[in-house]
């Protein structure tokens, strides 16, 4: 028997019990549509996550951090008042949390690290806004003071990155050009922005008064490409620097004494990159994380969330293909005669047998297309509403997302766990006698 | 050439062995038109699914065209039935459905052969069996007679050496019966095709050239006509 011959039969036999073949179909449509839907959300978040994350992350950077001597988790319960009590130094950095900073000790160890070509501190300050001259309007920024090795490897809109002995000079997020009123990135290009810095660190949850502070200007040299980071505003590290010394009124942060939280290490070769991670850690006292790394581990929270939302769809699965035995199996019964009559003007056991794993395959794959259309429909309301809704902002970012790879994988595993479920009522009716066939009415 | 050697075949219904056939010694040369007559339960059927390789003797030796199938495994057997025999049944055995044309082909898709062909050689069979003018017909649109005559197109198509017909006018009337048995014997005389004819309407065998009574499964008359 040809296999186009098959298929037909197949299809033509599936046809003759049109409600029971749907019934069993739909019973397939709905653990593919739970899959395909569940793994294309984890698809799209991951894709636009990690595609984020490798436009802001530099390769050959290496972030290191000091390990906890405590367990994180009893320094985070002492510090909200429930762990056992955390002994506190006097002149301690962020003693609220007892966390132990980084010193001019640590960067030398770490810069003694082979392959490391520059070790910098990453800066923290917390802006109250920046403005742009000219305009009354304030917008909240995440400033950032970026080492020239790291600002070099960005991805420009327009205009440049800022040099090692630059000051004075800001790269923007994109997205500040709307909100400014700006038509092209070209335009933002020259023009100056003031930051408030306040005084220390504010909460003012419940206040109105406007706490002290005092304005940085900056000529803006550059424009990143749009990315997940919208309100970001990247200046020379010196710039960030004395802003962070007078937000902590201290003119001894980031010098040897105290290198803040956490250190940015530039790695001449990229190749190296592991390796001085590595190397890094086995030194005892910190923790590094290359950029591939912290992509990875988001992918991988990613895998997990999938894989538990798929669960579901597997079990789906499963019991649909209990539904496409039995629907085999009834199928049997009712042909039996067929078969007798098939066998007796010249098919083989095979032949019976292929004739009705075809037919359970077919029932999967069409149960496997019809969920992934129903999916990506589901997929596709869900990116409209996200986007008119709480998503509006975010337009490039969609929630659902369906890669070949993921249709494909959804058909054949659907297609798969049909053939398997027709094994048994295909070997069954393989082996019916003729005879006996021939006589059952 | 249909030759059975001391074949015997048992079934097991329960406990009780039921001997559908005992020793039965039968030759059957190219070219004639044999009625296989007794009583229902005598082993006419067992012995035209032996005959055909839809069943395999408990005992003995099957040789047809000089090959034993008591010795042949599930493909064997099937091209065989395919390529060499066309079963006709009491209860037609039609797929409701299929069109005529449809069911006449069946044979030929499991012979492999392409669907064009498949379809000018089941409209000649049916053409042979004086159906041309109704192709497109489901059984459940056609007489009794009618759906016997597509059963022998069916058994046609393939072009078989032997035909074999089970009852083939058990459930038709004496008229029809008729017109079926004398559609054989056509075939028979103009085509030269083997025909075992299974019946125990005693009018009806005597169209064959040869008559062989069953009785219990045992063979215990024999006779040629020598007549018409």
């Amino acid at each position: 028997m040809r296999f186009a011959d098959y298929i037909r039969i197949a299809m033509s036999n599936l046809w003759k019990r049109k409600l029971r073949t749907i019934l069993t179909i739909f019973a397939v449509v709905i653990g593919a549509t739970l899959i395909a839907l569940m793994v294309s959300l984890g698809v799209g978040l991951q894709d636009y996550v990690t595609g984020q994350l490798t436009a802001l992350s530099v390769p050959d950077v290496i972030s290191v951090e000091p390990k906890l001597g405590e367990s994180l988790a009893s320094v985070v319960l002492g510090s909200t008042g429930f762990g056992p009590p955390q002994e506190v130094e006097e002149g301690q950095a962020y003693a609220y949390l007892n966390i132990g900073t980084l010193t001019g000790q640590d960067v030398e160890r770490i810069q003694a690290v082979e392959n490391v070509a520059a070790v910098e501190p990453v800066v923290l300050i917390m802006p109250r806004w920046v403005q742009l001259e000219g305009s009354e309007k304030k917008y909240q920024v995440q400033l950032l003071a970026s080492p020239p090795y790291e600002i070099r490897q960005r991805k420009l809109e327009a205009g440049r990155p800022f040099e090692a002995d630059e000051r004075g000079v800001a790269v923007v997020a994109y997205d500040f050009l709307e909100a400014w009123n700006l038509d092209s990135p070209e335009e933002a290009l020259g023009r100056t922005i003031s930051i408030r810095v306040p005084l220390g660190f504010q909460i003012n949850l419940f206040s109105s008064k406007e706490p002290e502070g005092q304005d940085y200007s900056f000529t803006i040299v550059g424009v990143f490409q749009d990315s997940l980071l919208s309100t970001e505003v990247s200046v020379p590290m010196e710039d960030g620097i004395e802003m962070a010394r007078y937000f902590n009124q201290d003119d001894e942060a980031y010098t040897d004494k105290d290198m803040g939280l956490a250190l940015s290490v530039h790695v001449d070769d990229p190749a190296q990159v592991d390796a001085v991670a590595r190397a890094i850690e086995d030194l005892g006292d910190y923790t590094a994380e290359t950029a591939e790394e912290s992509a990875g581990s988001l992918a991988g929270g990613f895998r997990a969330i999938q894989a538990v939302l798929s669960i579901f769809g597997l079990i789906a699965l499963a019991v649909a293909s209990l539904s496409i035995i039995n629907t085999l199996i009834m199928a049997i019964y009712e042909r039996t005669q067929e078969i007798g009559v098939m066998k007796a003007v010249g098919a083989t056991k095979g032949t019976i047998r292929l004739l009705f794993t075809v037919e359970a395959g077919s029932i999967g794959f069409w149960g496997g297309l019809t969920g992934v259309l129903v999916a990506w429909v589901i997929g596709q309301v869900i990116n409209l509403v996200s986007h008119l809704t709480f998503l509006r902002d975010y337009k490039s970012f969609n929630i659902s997302a369906f890669p070949l790879w993921l249709i494909l994988a959804v058909i054949v595993l659907c297609t798969g766990v049909a053939l398997v479920a027709g094994l048994l009522p295909a070997s069954r009716a393989a082996n019916l006698d003729p005879v006996e066939a021939l006589r059952h009415e | 050439m249909i030759e059975l050697k001391q074949v015997s075949r048992t079934y097991k219904m329960g406990e009780q062995l039921i001997h559908a056939l005992d020793h039965v010694d039968l030759a059957i040369a190219d070219g004639e038109f044999v009625a296989v007559v007794g009583p229902s339960g005598s082993g006419k059927s067992t012995l035209l699914h032996i005959v055909g390789g839809l069943d395999t003797p408990t005992n003995g030796q099957v040789l047809v065209d000089g090959k034993d199938l008591s010795q042949a495994g599930d493909r064997a057997l099937a091209h065989f039935r395919n390529e060499r025999i066309g079963f006709v049944f009491q209860t037609f055995n039609l797929q409701p459905t299929y069109t005529a044309l449809e069911n006449v082909a069946l044979p030929l898709v499991f012979a492999r052969v392409l669907p064009k062909e498949r379809r000018a050689r089941a409209e000649r069979a049916l053409g042979a069996v004086g159906l041309a003018a109704r192709l497109r017909h489901k059984p459940g649109q056609l007489s009794g007679g009618e759906r016997q005559r597509v059963a022998i197109a069916r058994a046609l198509v393939t072009e078989p050496a032997y035909i074999l017909a089970d009852e083939p006018t058990g459930n038709l009337d004496t008229t029809t019966s008729r017109e079926i048995v004398t559609l054989l014997d056509q075939l028979h005389q103009e085509q030269g095709i083997t025909v075992v004819l299974a019946t125990h309407d005693l009018e009806m065998a005597a169209l064959a050239d040869l008559q062989i009574n069953l009785r219990d499964g045992s063979i215990f008359a024999q006779a040629a006509w020598s007549g018409d």
